[in-house]
């Protein structure tokens, strides 16, 4: 896998952890949420 | 949509179909206001071959490259997109995707107003606004939706304009056909194709049939021309598959005089173009959401017991494609090549009943009040399902739109008769359950007005809710008909509004109190349909006695 994203995995991982405790997400955190939403949905269809 | 200089920016991630679908919502939002800014967020590979149509409708457009966002700093090409959005200064963001994707976007994006789906601050989705709403709990739910997406869509905007209609293309000798779709359950067998061509062929000498499609549906195209019963006829038929640019192809629709597919974006591209269509809908197309836009297109559609059914339905016998028959396809079409329309009698003449008795065949139009709908050309009775769509149109109109939609009684079969008959309790329930949820909801808000409230008595009314609410969704369970309000109503009590109990107990009074009148209008019509029915029977008898 690329360095990028595995990278986002990992941010990813992390979020899902804060989502699960109901901890309020900042900006950057939907910033990532949206990027792997995205790259999944392409990865998904090519 | 009063502010004349505001901005609309409109996101549709979805594919080229959806995308179509969206600028027939948009395109005569111009016309009541002039001064309004529209901007369009998309995908690049689903979007940017209809840029030669967007440019007609869009102010500013940003289309998603697939590799947009790759490498080391990943957020740069975000923080950029959402620079170059910021510049539109978006007074209202609309999501028309419904998809986690778009929903994180419109979180992502500033605006006074944000519509349709969109992340919340724990990582969740909120869907905004009742059209919306109405997408998630019954579009996305089950097969009782009765508009067309693109009047969704005009709702969800706001769009009080009926769309003008692009004038017809009578000319030509060309009819085109796209014989392909997404999905193998949304498309006939390559036979049947070719059965229609020869006989499109065979019967009319002077014109000649293009099939179009992408590129991947090249050897499907070729399997279809290689039947035998087609060589002679090579000369007069045309493969432009993946050849052609969305703007030829589009072009190319607007020269010819009749387009027949399978549901699909080239449909929406010919009813753009002004080309009259005949859509045969198959698997789990639903006819009304998806059809092409315009009047006097028409739909064919089986009668097969599981149609339409959800993308995610095991199937492997495909029987619906089987109750559509290449028979009565060629008669249609050879009458829409004849005379532009189709004559129900004149198919009864030609076509055998067995035929008949399988398919369903549709005309589109419009209601006074400028939304789309599909008129059934056969005078049989309506479905179980259309005929609660019926009711289901009126109610959510009048609730969500204020519009009164004038329907005539839908005639009555015995079955569908006793279906209501078994209906009706149900409601009278789910009327009986709103309005002791009403009854609580007072009670709590009476408890709070005074000086000193019983905390224990607030709690004991609170569970009383509690226990109204499992209840309403048994009774969807019992009566699947009426998930599409009680869906619709939970979403709403999910995401109330109120900074203190006494705001939150208001809402759902309010909530409850909709909930009440819809079940008493869809009660109401319910009974007077059931009346005019016994009229009509009483009526045809004596005149029967009498003779």
């Amino acid at each position: 896998m690329e360095d990028f994203r595995k990278k986002l995995h990992e941010e990813v991982d992390s979020l899902n952890k804060k989502i699960e405790n109901g901890t309020p997400l900042n900006e950057e955190d939907h910033k990532i949420l949206f990027l792997n939403s995205f790259l999944n949905e392409e990865a998904s269809e090519q | 949509m009063s502010n004349k200089n505001s901005s609309i920016t409109v996101i549709q991630l979805t594919r080229i179909g959806d995308i179509l679908q969206t600028i027939w919502a948009v395109k005569d939002i111009k016309t009541s206001n002039p001064g309004l800014k529209l901007n369009f967020i998309a995908r690049d590979r689903f979007a940017s071959g209809l840029m030669f149509l967007l440019d007609k409708y869009f102010d500013n457009i940003y289309l998603i490259k697939e590799d947009e966002f790759q490498g080391e700093d990943l957020k740069e090409g975000l923080d950029n997109l959402l620079l170059k959005v910021k510049s539109w200064e978006t007074s209202v963001i609309v999501n028309l995707s419904f998809s986690k994707t778009s929903g994180f976007l419109t979180r992502l994006i500033e605006a006074d107003f944000k519509l349709g789906l969109c992340a919340n601050e724990v990582g969740g989705m909120d869907v905004n606004g009742s059209w919306s709403e109405y997408v998630y709990s019954t579009v996305m739910r089950g097969p009782l939706n009765a508009f067309s997406l693109v009047d969704i869509f005009r709702f969800i905007l706001g769009s009080k304009e009926k769309a003008s209609i692009p004038e017809r293309n009578l000319g030509g000798s060309e009819v085109i056909v796209h014989p392909f779709a997404s999905q193998e359950r949304k498309m006939w067998s390559s036979s049947k194709w070719s059965e229609i061509i020869f006989k499109i062929l065979k019967k009319n000498e002077s014109v000649s049939v293009v099939v179009v499609g992408g590129k991947s549906d090249t050897d499907r195209a070729k399997q279809i021309l290689s039947n035998p019963l087609l060589e002679k006829y090579s000369n007069r038929i045309n493969i432009e598959c993946g050849s052609l640019s969305f703007e030829e192809l589009y072009n190319r629709l607007g020269k010819a005089f009749l387009f027949c597919g399978h549901d699909s974006m080239v449909g929406h591209l010919a009813s753009l173009a002004g080309t009259q269509t005949l859509t045969l809908s198959l698997g789990s197309v639903r006819p009304i959401e998806s059809s092409p836009y315009g009047i006097n297109n028409y739909v064919l559609s089986p009668k097969t017991s599981c149609f339409p059914c959800f993308p995610t339905d095991a199937c492997d016998s495909y029987k619906c494609h089987n109750d559509l028959s290449y028979q009565l396809v060629s008669e249609c079409l050879q009458q829409l090549i004849d005379t532009s329309s189709i004559d129900f009698s004149e198919i009864k003449q030609n076509i055998s009943p067995m035929h008949l008795s399988t398919a369903d065949l549709f005309q589109s139009s419009f209601s006074s009040n400028g939304i789309y709908q599909l008129d059934r050309v056969s005078n049989e009775n309506q479905s179980t399902q259309d005929f609660y769509k019926v009711f289901y149109k009126i109610v959510w109109l009048f609730m969500l739109e204020d519009i009164e939609q004038i329907a005539g009684y839908p005639s009555l079969n015995k079955n569908l008769e006793e279906s209501i008959n078994s209906v009706k309790p149900n409601i009278r329930q789910l009327f009986e359950l709103a309005e002791f949820g009403k009854k609580y909801s007072k009670f709590i808000l009476e408890e709070l007005s005074k000086d000193k409230p019983d905390i224990e008595y607030i709690k004991s009314c609170g569970d009383k809710i509690a226990e109204i609410d499992e209840m309403q969704v048994l009774v969807g369970k019992a009566c699947p008909i009426l998930n599409p309000i009680i869906d619709f109503y939970n979403l709403k009590k999910s995401k109330m509004n109120g900074g203190n109990l006494v705001e939150l107990c208001s809402s759902s009074y309010e909530i409850y109190q909709s909930i009440a009148s819809f079940a008493d209008i869809f009660h109401e019509l319910i009974e007077k349909t059931l009346n005019e029915n016994k009229i009509k029977i009483r009526t045809t008898s004596m005149k029967e006695a009498k003779e």
